[in-house]
């Protein structure tokens, strides 16, 4: 800091090759994970999530009615030009209700998801690095990943409460030991690089290491990895909705729609087909999305 | 012995050329005659297309490849033959031996029955003639035991005996022609010169024409009759062996045997007066040595659970400021781990280890760092030494980020010059490591070794993964700067005549201890150890006319 070290040395020893030095190979420029996304499999992934996201953002303004509010007279009916998902047992817009119902998804993928990945790559980044809290946090992982998710799921909702909160805190719960996992794998086989070795001889530490190399490095299977745990995440929320552990009555969600619409198949087979649908279209799109990135990531 | 030499070619390359996607063909136009009985070398740097030229013999060449041109093997075509073919061929017409012993062997089986396998994959035999000819196979590449050694699986045997048994399995078919390519890169010297005279022994017994592909001069001129040297895909030269070395025609020939480095000859009883004054400068009672270990053990494994293994025994060394040291041994002698040990990236088991005269472990925590500060670390492997993720310039700028040394543009200036003083443009701040070529990539290395001044600096094999020219001038860059900036450095490598070259005193270890320590010159040329007689022995000399007499060496 002072300055008062001396940064200097005399001018070279010989000139400085300017241009392209003998042997010098022809830089070969990575693109890296993001033109995956460009073409193929990867744009299609990213189409059909992008759809879902505006749907659920735009979802206000496209739905013909409140996700609550009863139409008058519509009572299951079919798809019709007034309801194009047709309506449900208490007279609700389907349509309406599964725009409605996309925002709570996007809530527990795009929050929860990413929140659960820090927490777990974080926890994972400092404890993986001295063999004691290495083995503590290790084991704890191992504890959490032990439990099936819906049982994680029920214990948690006797505590909690069923609600939204709760989903997002068991996908939370439930992401941490995956993504502190991974980022082990990774500082494990980044520590023993000669790189990390050459900065550590001049004195960083192991909080500059991680942060510096480690985590870098480890970025792109936490990609991968990101796109896989939402597409989980989706299909947890699903199945507590389902089980009537998540969202409440009678807010919509697409897990608990497709709950009445598997109760009213009889009555109104095309009920669950919309929310169905979304739910397709968003958890292909992220397992296409992170197919294409694993690809491009061993390429 | 030249009657062996018949002019009848068993095996004839016209024109090959290999090309992949890429722009450049790996092999551009290549042609060689190889005569029944010679040991023809194929030399070259890396990527002149010495190993794909016979990779393509045996149709081994990576998916993607297209290859042109002929290849006869005793008149008949043999590139493009439909794989069917071509194992008619493979093994036993025509044998090869990798770089690699510990690869080429299955891990999970016996040698005897690797060798069983090679045998039965061409015309089966019985049970027991098979088992028969494995000894007999044994005992032709010099195994000790060979009836006990059948039984053996390839961790339970040394680095050289894994060579010989694939040796050995290339062997098994009674080939016409053995293609080795860097049959004895992998190993230590001393293992080395066995390998090679076993090679020679090989050819005189059975009359198989041997390719022998290698970038090291020494091991030509040691066994091979003709030479054929390649530059990026294309027959430079080619000759015999003691004309072309004698009197090569080609520039590129002429670099190729110029940034050989040599040894002094053992028996040269001159006293090297360049490197007498060094030592007296050094010794000044005055100068607090840079590094000094005192006694130091080093032990891998838990020593609780009983598995201790001793890697340094009681070494006690001193490295003045200013003072290249070289270590020097076989692999499994200890040089690598002392050099961590100054680094710090071992745990010490007894002993004291002092930098600048304090004992780095005795230090409290914060004083350690700033010890640490003096001192630098180079790793052997270019691919490996920078982290893929950052452009070179912040690699550099690293050991001045973590120390805080000036302002960021004050370290930005830093860079440009240690890029300046490691002979590269500035422009190479923003390019990616994989963007470099190896000796680009240990110039970095240097650089960023050198970013805090350093008073000491742990080179471990700097140059080992370099070709002979690009170590000639990484080499002479390092001599430079050393001699400008003054540094110490513990010099660690397994070649001598690279520590030859750079450093003023030499320590040989063996098996974890000190066995010899002195000047360079006093050392190299008049050894006081067995040890280090053998080894400097073992060194190929990149000169045939010595051949004979060596070999007579040798076997006394």
């Amino acid at each position: 800091m002072s300055g008062s070290v001396d940064v200097s040395l005399e001018e070279p020893l010989s000139p400085v090759p300017v241009g392209p030095v003998p042997g010098d190979p022809a830089p070969a420029p990575r693109s890296g994970l993001l033109p995956a996304l460009r073409h193929g499999r990867g744009l299609v992934g990213v189409v059909l999530v992008g759809a879902v996201v505006l749907l659920g953002v735009l979802g206000p303004l496209l739905a013909p009615y409140g996700p609550t509010e009863q139409v008058p007279g519509a009572n299951l009916l079919g798809p019709t030009s007034a309801h194009w998902l047709g309506t449900d047992e208490l007279n609700r817009d389907i349509l309406s209700r599964t725009l409605y119902g996309i925002r709570a998804d996007l809530v527990v993928v795009f929050a929860a998801v990413p929140i659960g990945a820090v927490l777990g790559v974080l926890l994972g980044l400092v404890t993986s690095w001295w063999s004691v809290t290495d083995v503590i946090a290790q084991r704890a992982f191992d504890l959490l990943l032990a439990f099936p998710a819906l049982i994680l799921g029920i214990l948690l909702t006797a505590f909690l409460g069923p609600g939204l909160l709760t989903v997002g805190v068991v996908i939370v719960t439930l992401e941490i030991p995956v993504f502190g996992r991974l980022v082990r794998t990774a500082v494990r086989t980044v520590r023993e690089m000669p790189f990390v070795e050459a900065s550590q001889v001049v004195g960083a530490g192991p909080l500059w290491v991680l942060r510096k190399h480690v985590l870098p490095n480890a970025l792109e299977p936490l990609t991968v990895q990101l796109a896989v745990s939402m597409s989980v995440a989706v299909f947890i929320e699903g199945a507590m909705s389902f089980l009537g552990l998540g969202v409440r009555p009678p807010n919509p969600s697409l897990g608990s729609l497709i709950k009445d619409g598997v109760r009213l198949l009889h009555d109104a087979p095309f009920f669950a087909v919309g929310p169905l649908a979304v739910v397709v279209a968003l958890v292909l799109g992220l397992l296409l999305i992170s197919q294409s990135l694993s690809e491009a990531r061993r390429a | 012995m030249l009657d062996l030499h018949s002019t009848e070619a068993v095996l004839d390359i016209e024109h090959l050329a290999i090309s992949f996607a890429q722009p450049r063909p790996a092999v551009e136009d290549v042609s060689v005659t190889l005569r029944r009985g010679e040991i023809l070398a194929l030399v070259g740097e890396s990527g002149s297309g010495k190993s794909m030229t016979a990779r393509a013999v045996l149709g081994l060449l990576p998916p993607g490849a297209r290859a042109t041109g002929s290849i006869r093997y005793d008149g008949e075509e043999i590139l493009g033959l439909p794989e069917a073919d071509l194992n008619r061929i493979r093994g036993a017409r025509i044998a090869m031996v990798f770089q690699e012993p510990q690869t080429a062997l299955n891990p999970v089986r016996t040698i005897g029955w690797q060798l069983r396998e090679a045998l039965r994959a061409h015309g089966t035999r019985n049970r027991k003639a098979a088992a028969a000819r494995a000894v007999e196979l044994l005992r032709a590449v010099e195994i000790p035991e060979p009836e006990r050694r059948l039984a053996a699986y390839p961790h339970q045997l040394s680095g050289g005996q894994k060579q010989r048994v694939v040796l050995a399995l290339a062997l098994a078919n009674e080939p016409d022609v053995l293609l080795a390519d860097e049959p004895t890169t992998a190993l230590d010297v001393t293992v080395q010169a066995e390998i090679l005279r076993l090679l020679d022994r090989i050819r005189e017994r059975t009359g198989t024409a041997i390719v022998l592909i290698t970038h090291n001069m020494g091991v030509v001129a040691e066994i091979a009759d003709r030479v054929v040297v390649l530059q990026a895909g294309n027959v430079v030269e080619e000759g015999e062996t003691r004309a072309l070395f004698a009197d090569p025609r080609e520039p590129y020939t002429r670099t190729l045997l110029a940034s050989v480095l040599r040894l002094p000859q053992l028996d040269s009883v001159v006293e090297p007066s360049a490197a007498a004054p060094a030592p007296a400068t050094v010794t000044a009672p005055a100068a607090v040595p840079a590094v000094e270990f005192r006694g130091v053990h080093v032990h891998y494994g838990s020593r609780r659970r009983g598995r201790a293994f001793p890697a340094v025994t009681d070494v006690s060394l001193q490295v003045a400021p200013g003072e290249v040291v070289g270590l020097v041994g076989e692999s499994g002698s200890g040089k690598t781990t002392l050099g961590r040990l100054a680094a710090g990236l071992v745990p010490l088991a007894g002993g004291q280890v002092l930098l600048g005269g304090e004992d780095v472990l005795a230090a409290p925590r914060s004083q350690r760092r700033h010890l640490r500060r003096g001192l630098a670390f180079v790793h052997q492997d270019p691919e490996a030494s920078l982290d893929p993720r950052y452009p070179v310039g912040a690699s550099i700028r690293e050991p001045l980020d973590i120390h805080r040394v000036g302002t960021p543009s004050e370290r930005d200036a830093r860079v440009a010059e240690l890029l300046e003083a490691v002979q590269l443009p500035a422009s190479y701040t923003t390019r990616r490591p994989r963007e470099l070529s190896g000796g680009q990539r240990q110039r970095i290395a240097l650089a960023r070794a050198l970013a805090l001044e350093p008073a000491l600096l742990v080179a471990d094999e700097p140059t080992s993964a370099l070709d002979v020219s690009v170590q000639a001038r990484v080499l002479e860059l390092f001599r430079d700067l050393q001699e400008r900036l003054g540094f110490a450095c513990l010099f660690i490598s397994h070649d001598l005549a690279v520590v030859h070259q750079v450093a003023d005193r030499v320590a040989v270890l063996r098996a974890g201890e000190l066995v010899e320590v002195g000047p360079v010159g006093t050392v190299f040329s008049r050894p006081e150890a067995d040890y280090t007689r053998r080894l400097l022995d073992a060194v190929p000399v990149p000169d045939p006319a010595r051949r004979g007499r060596r070999i007579r060496e040798l076997a006394s």
